[in-house]
């Protein structure tokens, strides 16, 4: 494995690591790792970075890049909105590694936002032949914010009452509230958002929200062939958007051809403790193998 | 900005090198980052740091130590030993690349304790920024292990002891030898002299550097010290979008620096 340092884009300075296998195969595309919110391209708590060696081993190549004004890069000198600029400096760290190690598929992996972005990317660029979407939230609606807002306000209402009730941390909440962490007046106005915005809700985009097929968004990415992996936190809030979006018969046809969806328990939104970085690890080594070996 | 890789005794560090956009002055600089979770909560503040420095005509050197960052290798190759030699190799990298003799260091946290060391040892350091530096290892070992604790109790994470990973703190491996060495560190040994200049800065009221500066005082150094009040810089976040960039403090550090080498 060899690693070196790279500068790149049409518009600004990107700043990415590649990281070389030792033998390389052609046949295998290579991973775009986008960043993870605010944090640089080694990924929260180095994930990036630890994912891109043990990808290599197997005859990986892997960049890591910086989006403009995040990390390393430099923001961008022109007005491309983020949504757009996102979308096109994925695609510059794709057309590099085309012209530099003659590549011609990539998967692109990401959590959070870095999912979204991948998700996003899918639907421009037929070079994607893979994504993996790690706490996706926002993915699934398309560019309507005012839809965008709403969704959030639902999700949240959603998250709260499922991790009160329905999650592997009823006893740590319980713990919380017996002690006095919890925020009495902040759980409350989460969990009666639900409630609330059933009753007095915006109707129209409420409407909205429904008449948005978010299957048929995701079959669209899945018919051009390109291979979608859903993972999700049990204590992440994109889960709660996941099920606001698809509803449990949709999700059933998420674990089906090129679609696969898996929740690790206990786990939070970034992988802070060990164990559950190495189950993401684990869980995207084999993910890679299955489909792509 | 130059990224890049360069060699530290067999491990590949990634650094990046920052020309001065302006006339240079006399002085080098090298960034020598905190540890864990600081270093990547204050990734973005380095990096703004280093460009205000070189738009003031300093070379500035960012890196990141053997098993950290971009760098070659993982936490079992971590010790504040090999930190310290990669702190000596950026020097020399930054004074080839500059062309430049003299060279300061600037450490944030744990950086500022292993720059102290590597002035200490070097003996041609010019100046020093230390920047809330780590004074007693004892008391900052217990600090974090109990901010993991802390996050074990709030976050919407389950423990797993039989996993089979090392001890861990926020986010990272934490092995026992790297605990063994933090607790360690106490900065007020006495050393010799460490620079001519020295800047010590202390945003946490919590962790004063009274006696940093008493000690410093009674070295030959010129010292100058600064409290420009920033508490909560690296309480871990698990919303790692509420990073914030202290341009006050910043700017602290780019006018100490400018003036010293007018």
């Amino acid at each position: 494995m060899k690693e070196e340092a790279v500068v790149f884009g049409t518009n600004t300075d990107l700043v990415g690591v590649i990281t070389n296998p030792k033998e390389r195969n052609d046949e295998l595309p290579a991973f775009v790792f986008l960043n993870a919110g605010m944090t640089h391209r080694i990924g929260p708590s180095r994930l990036h970075v630890r994912f891109a060696r043990e990808l290599s081993e197997i005859g990986h190549t892997v960049i890591r890049f910086d989006f403009s004004g995040l990390g390393d890069s430099s923001r961008r000198t022109d007005d491309l909105p983020i949504a757009e600029s996102v979308v096109r400096e994925t695609r510059e760290a794709m057309d590099l590694l085309e012209k530099k190690c003659k590549i011609k598929r990539f998967i692109l992996i990401g959590i959070c936002s870095g999912a979204t972005i991948s998700y996003l990317t899918s639907k421009h660029d037929d070079r994607v032949a893979g994504v993996v979407l790690i706490n996706a939230q926002s993915h699934l609606h398309g560019m309507d914010t005012a839809l965008g807002e709403y969704l959030r306000e639902q999700t949240f209402a959603k998250h709260a009452w499922r991790i009160a009730l329905r999650s592997s941390f009823r006893r740590k909440n319980f713990r919380k509230a017996i002690g006095g962490q919890l925020n009495p007046i902040r759980i409350m106005k989460m969990m009666l958002g639900l409630p609330m915005s059933i009753l007095f809700g915006n109707r129209e985009q409420g409407s909205s929200a429904k008449a948005h097929d978010a299957l048929a968004d995701l079959k669209s990415v899945l018919e051009r062939g390109v291979k979608v992996y859903h993972l999700y936190s049990e204590g992440d809030e994109g889960l709660d958007y996941f099920n606001l979006m698809l509803s449990p018969a949709q999700q059933a046809t998420c674990n089906q051809g090129n679609s696969r969806l898996s929740i690790m328990l206990g786990a939070n939104h970034v992988f802070t403790v060990l164990w559950s970085q190495d189950e993401l690890l684990k869980d995207v080594m084999n993910w890679t193998r299955e489909e792509f070996h | 900005m130059d990224p890049f890789f360069f060699d530290a005794d067999g491990a590949s560090l990634f650094g990046c090198y920052h020309a001065p956009s302006s006339p240079a002055r006399g002085c080098a600089l090298v960034l020598a980052n905190p540890f864990g979770h600081e270093y990547v909560q204050f990734h973005r503040v380095f990096r703004q740091l280093a460009i205000m420095l070189a738009d003031a005509g300093f070379p500035v050197l960012r890196f990141d130590y053997t098993g950290t960052g971009d760098s070659s290798d993982d936490y079992p190759e971590w010790s504040l030993d090999r930190w310290t030699k990669d702190i000596e190799a950026a020097v020399k990298e930054v004074q080839q690349r500059a062309g430049s003799e003299k060279t300061a260091i600037v450490g944030l946290r744990l950086g500022g304790t292993l720059a102290l060391d590597v002035a200490a040892k070097m003996g041609t350091v010019d100046s020093l920024v230390l920047w809330d530096p780590i004074l007693r290892g004892g008391p900052h070992v217990e600090e974090i292990r109990a901010g993991h604790e802390s996050m074990m109790g709030y976050a919407h994470v389950i423990a797993k002891p039989d996993s089979g990973c090392p001890p861990e703190v926020l986010g990272f491996a934490f092995p026992d030898t790297i605990a063994d060495e933090l607790k360690g560190i106490d900065l007020l040994e006495s050393r010799g002299e460490i620079a001519k200049r020295v800047l010590v800065i202390e945003s946490n009221e919590a962790e004063p550097q009274q006696a940093l500066c008493d000690w410093i005082a009674a070295t030959k150094a010129d010292l100058t010290y600064e409290e420009i009040s920033n508490p909560h810089l690296w309480v871990w976040l698990e919303d790692f979008a509420k990073m914030h960039v202290p341009r006050k403090l910043l700017q602290s550090i780019v006018d100490w620096f400018s003036e010293g080498y007018a």
